[in-house]
């Protein structure tokens, strides 16, 4: 039987497997839920806070691209998880902070708002996750 | 929007996020048991959903029809993506994706019935 030479990457996506499974999962219910909630906002009433509705799809990209991030697993795959991770890390702790100090430019929910209070805090605690996670796959 | 029909859809899926809890504590991955569950699910999402739509066309005056609509499609791409997902995990992780997906459904749920109010959402 002829054997096929396929490139294969060193490390097999060990992001996407075991607790990865449900890491996953739950990124890619925050794009949907941040995704769907920003295109409605901006599609409805994107003049009533386009500061926070802006910042309500700014999440929604760096969901999608953590979750595409640790999904596939590869090499570049990772380090585009790490950055999204980190952006998201950074992003829910700067939003959280601006909309309890501004809450004018805040009137509706949004993913970050307030830490992710109207998510059960889970946008606070997901990037600190998924960077744990990075880490302990790492190789060598 | 039934009270009656969102509190059966809700305790679908808190039972199957336990069912899938207590199969991820016996190590096992996921069976057919916890794919039927979440076809169960998806087709009385869909008979809620197919009654709610009749009900805005008809002049319900929900808080946002936008925001509606967006959640049923959201809410019944859950279970199939969760159940394929969940599948090719052949290990105890496997379970644990579709616990994770019946307690958002049941969340999911209680968001359609705060948003159909008019002053909900």
């Amino acid at each position: 039987m002829a054997e096929e030479e396929k490139a294969v990457e060193p490390a097999a996506p060990v992001t996407r497997t075991g607790p990865g499974r449900v890491l996953v999962a739950v990124y890619a219910l925050f794009a949907l839920a941040a995704g769907a909630r920003a295109l409605v906002q901006i599609a409805t009433k994107f003049s009533d806070a386009p500061v926070a509705y802006l910042l309500s799809a700014l999440a929604a990209v760096v969901y999608v691209l953590a979750t595409v991030g640790l999904a596939r697993g590869r090499r570049l795959s990772r380090r585009l998880a790490v950055v999204a991770c980190t952006t998201e890390l950074v992003g829910v702790l700067a939003v959280g902070t601006w909309s309890v100090a501004d809450k004018a430019e805040f009137p509706d929910a949004t993913v970050w708002s307030r830490y992710g209070s109207g998510y059960g805090y889970v946008p606070l605690v997901l990037p600190v996750l998924g960077l744990a996670w990075l880490r302990h796959t790492r190789r060598g | 929007m039934s009270g009656a029909l969102v509190a059966t859809i809700v305790a679908l899926c808190l039972a199957l996020a336990a069912w899938s809890g207590i199969t991820v504590l016996r190590d096992r991955k996921v069976g057919l048991s916890h794919l039927v569950w979440l076809g169960l699910v998806e087709v009385v999402v869909l008979v809620q959903a197919v009654i709610a739509i009749a009900r805005l066309i008809g002049g319900h005056h929900a808080s946002s029809a936008a925001t509606f609509v967006g959640y049923i499609i959201g809410t019944l791409l859950v279970p199939p993506v969760a159940g394929l997902w969940g599948l090719a995990e052949r290990t105890r992780w496997g379970p644990a994706v579709v616990a994770v997906a019946g307690l958002t459904l049941s969340v999911l749920m209680l968001r359609w019935q705060q948003v159909w109010r008019p002053n909900g959402g």
